[in-house]
């Protein structure tokens, strides 16, 4: 199915798929940092590959991105995106010592950035698992530190032989100081999106 | 109002794009990671042209639809193009950027894509005998660059470094 297909009842199932996802996510990370995070409502949309990079400030901004490619019955790629400071803040949360410095990270530091990148693809995967039915797996978790455009050139390798645009499922998150704000984007291979859309009509 | 000096025209080369350029231009691309920009200049002519392709190959019927996004048809239809402005494609020399790898760590199957980006591209302009005679490719870092189409000055930049020339 092409994305440009979607009527506005599937648009809006996988919205509902966004947002128990993001739920999930969200209440990961307040546990993590033990604080609350809160989330914005989660956008679909169907856009062509140079709006996702405007999203994130232009293709040269430089951001920290986990990205997990998502395995079993359907697939697709995971990408969260923070800014490269906020990504440092969470991990030195989670190890509690400050990250030196993000351009130089030690072992210990890029692990726990890793895990992160792990804790929240799980708990996003594994709430849409259970609402559809459908097995999730994220693959092992990467890291980059670098230019939106070229990082995002990753997730859409794969959709960009067969179309021009991605669908975005995106849900913004931040806690209440706003020290680690980010942004958490599913991209569903075309070719696996009937199967979201069947288990979502049957749920 | 002051007059200003008229400036060389600047274009960007999107994803899976492909442009030569008759007229002296700036061919820019900007956050190339794993996707390979190559550029082709003829010196006598003084002309130029930039192909930003995603995939080191593709389907005939992926090709035919969008020949930008894989390397040997975006370097075909760039050929095409010179011939179409009567250059021919001896003479040509070619310059390569990208390819990198940029997330690390990154799952088995999709380490290797920037590489065989590079090697794909190699490979077709060495059988059409145009030499590369410069590249920037591999690592693990984002580039952007911008291609002087008059004088085939290719210029590169990643974060965070100063700019270089090639």
């Amino acid at each position: 199915m092409l994305f440009c297909d979607l009527d506005n009842r599937q648009v809006d199932a996988l919205r509902e798929v966004g947002n128990i996802g993001a739920g999930h996510a969200a209440t990961a990370l307040s546990q993590l940092v033990g604080r609350s995070v809160s989330l914005s409502v989660p956008k679909v949309d169907v856009v062509p590959f140079p709006r996702i990079c405007a999203l994130l400030g232009g293709p040269e901004t430089e951001v920290a991105a986990l990205y997990m490619k998502v395995y079993g019955d359907t697939r697709g790629n995971i990408l969260i995106v923070f800014s490269p400071d906020n990504l440092a803040t969470l991990a030195g949360q989670m190890l509690g010592k400050p990250v030196s410095s993000v351009h130089s990270l030690s072992a210990l530091e890029r692990s726990a950035m890793l895990e992160l990148g792990n804790i929240l693809s799980s708990a996003y995967l594994t709430s849409i698992s259970q609402l559809l039915h459908l097995s999730l797996i994220p693959s092992v978790p990467s890291l980059a530190i670098d230019m939106v455009g070229a990082i995002l050139e990753a997730p859409i390798l794969e959709i960009s032989r067969v179309a021009d645009t991605a669908l975005v499922l995106q849900t913004e998150f931040q806690d209440t100081n706003n020290a680690f704000a980010g942004h958490f984007f599913l991209l569903p291979d075309p070719q696996s999106l009937d199967t979201m859309l069947d288990a979502l009509s049957r749920s | 109002m002051a007059i200003q000096t008229a400036a060389i025209l600047e274009q960007p080369v999107p994803m899976g794009r492909l442009l030569v350029c008759p007229v002296p231009a700036v061919l820019t691309v900007v956050g190339l990671g794993s996707c390979v920009a190559i550029f082709l200049h003829h010196p006598d002519h003084r002309i130029g042209g930039l192909a930003h392709a995603l995939l080191p190959s593709g389907k005939r019927s992926e090709r035919e639809r969008t020949p930008g996004k894989f390397v040997p048809s975006a370097i075909e239809l760039m050929l095409q193009k010179f011939d179409d402005l009567g250059v021919r494609g001896k003479g040509l020399v070619a310059k390569l950027v990208g390819g990198a790898s940029m997330f690390v760590g990154a799952t088995r199957e999709r380490q290797g894509i920037g590489d065989r980006n590079i090697h794909a591209a190699q490979k077709v302009l060495a059988e059409r005998g145009i030499p590369v005679v410069a590249s920037d490719t591999g690592g693990h870092s984002g580039r952007s660059l911008r291609a002087y189409t008059q004088d085939g000055r290719l210029e590169v930049s990643t974060l965070r470094q100063p700019p270089q020339v090639l």
